[in-house]
């Protein structure tokens, strides 16, 4: 290596000097304990119910797989029970029908009793 | 899963900071301060920046912690999450503002440390140890970000080739090579200073 080399490796060296108190350093660890329990608090309720699902599924082991595997079959059974049969408008809109007829029937039945006049057609045109 | 290189000098302290001893990483903490601040400072040349990032650094070490499998050692995982937030802090500030060499600190040049080495180092220039620091910085601020890291983890940190290609991910060959770029580049900006 060159000596001009040397020189600036010993020029560039100084700057290990640089570097604060102390007291800095204690500080330093005050504030990081005070961050960490600040972001402690900031994280929502939900992350905090996540991961401690994830730790809680972790921890479970080859349980995991069981309680999974039921979970999946009681929610694919409440959606089976829940849902609604058929079109969701017209059970809905037949539900209170007599009979179980629907609103078009009823309307044939109703125009067959009291069929409409209809308007004469007018002579003169 | 904890640590598993018993080998590491602080392995003892990771295994007990995995397992939720949080007195166990503030040993850490205190024990990687000072050497991170150095590398932190060395980078950015701003000393509100430097602790902002490293109580970053530490806190995402923290979080961090408990996926580290002990295959490098504990010290160069710390350095390589520092040197990449250091890293990617740098390209974040060039985007926001393009950061002057007027930011750059000198505050220290009434260090006492630092006068007496500056005195020993450059002798034709006693008086001016405020002018030699604010260079120190310029010059490194001139380099890239990669070259300065490598200049700051060797030169003034004085980590061997080996450790450092491991914290960076290169081959010794690629450290070596910027390195001399580094010098190359600093020899010129540091002209004045030198006493032939």
């Amino acid at each position: 290596m060159n000596t001009d080399q040397t020189e600036v490796k010993n020029l560039i060296a100084l700057k290990r000097y640089e570097s604060p108190s102390d007291e800095y350093f204690d500080e330093f660890l005050e504030e990081f304990h005070q961050r960490q329990r600040e972001d402690l608090l900031k994280r929502s309720a939900r992350s905090l119910l996540m991961e401690r699902l994830s730790v809680w599924f972790k921890e479970l082991g080859m349980a995991k797989w069981a309680y999974g595997a039921g979970l999946a079959y009681v929610t694919l059974m409440l959606a089976f029970v829940a849902w609604p049969k058929g079109d969701g408008n017209s059970s809905a809109a037949g539900a209170d029908l007599p009979g179980n007829r629907t609103l078009e029937q009823v309307d044939l039945e109703k125009s067959a009793v009291n069929p409409k006049k209809e308007a004469p057609e007018p002579d003169n045109f | 899963m904890p640590a598993e290189n018993s080998s590491d000098p602080d392995y003892e302290f990771v295994q007990r900071a995995q397992d939720g001893d949080t007195r166990a990483f503030d040993e850490l903490v205190i024990k990687y301060s000072r050497k991170l601040y150095g590398l932190v400072y060395n980078m950015t040349s701003n000393k509100e920046d430097t602790h902002d990032l490293l109580q970053d650094i530490f806190a995402k070490a923290y979080r961090s912690l408990r996926h580290f499998r002990g295959k490098s050692t504990f010290y160069t995982w710390i350095y390589s999450i520092a040197v990449n937030m250091s890293l990617n802090f740098l390209k974040k500030r060039k985007r926001r503002s393009g950061m002057s060499l007027d930011d750059v600190d000198t505050g220290i040049q009434n260090d006492p440390a630092f006068v007496d080495q500056g005195h020993r180092a450059n002798p034709r220039h006693q008086s001016n140890i405020h002018e030699l620091q604010k260079k120190l910085n310029e010059a490194l601020q001139a380099l890239s970000d990669d070259h300065r890291a490598v200049v700051t983890m060797f030169d003034i940190q004085g980590m061997p080739h080996a450790e450092i290609s491991k914290v960076l991910g290169v081959s010794e060959g690629t450290v070596r090579s910027r390195l001399y770029y580094a010098h190359q580049q600093l020899q010129g900006h540091l002209q004045e200073f030198r006493s032939s």
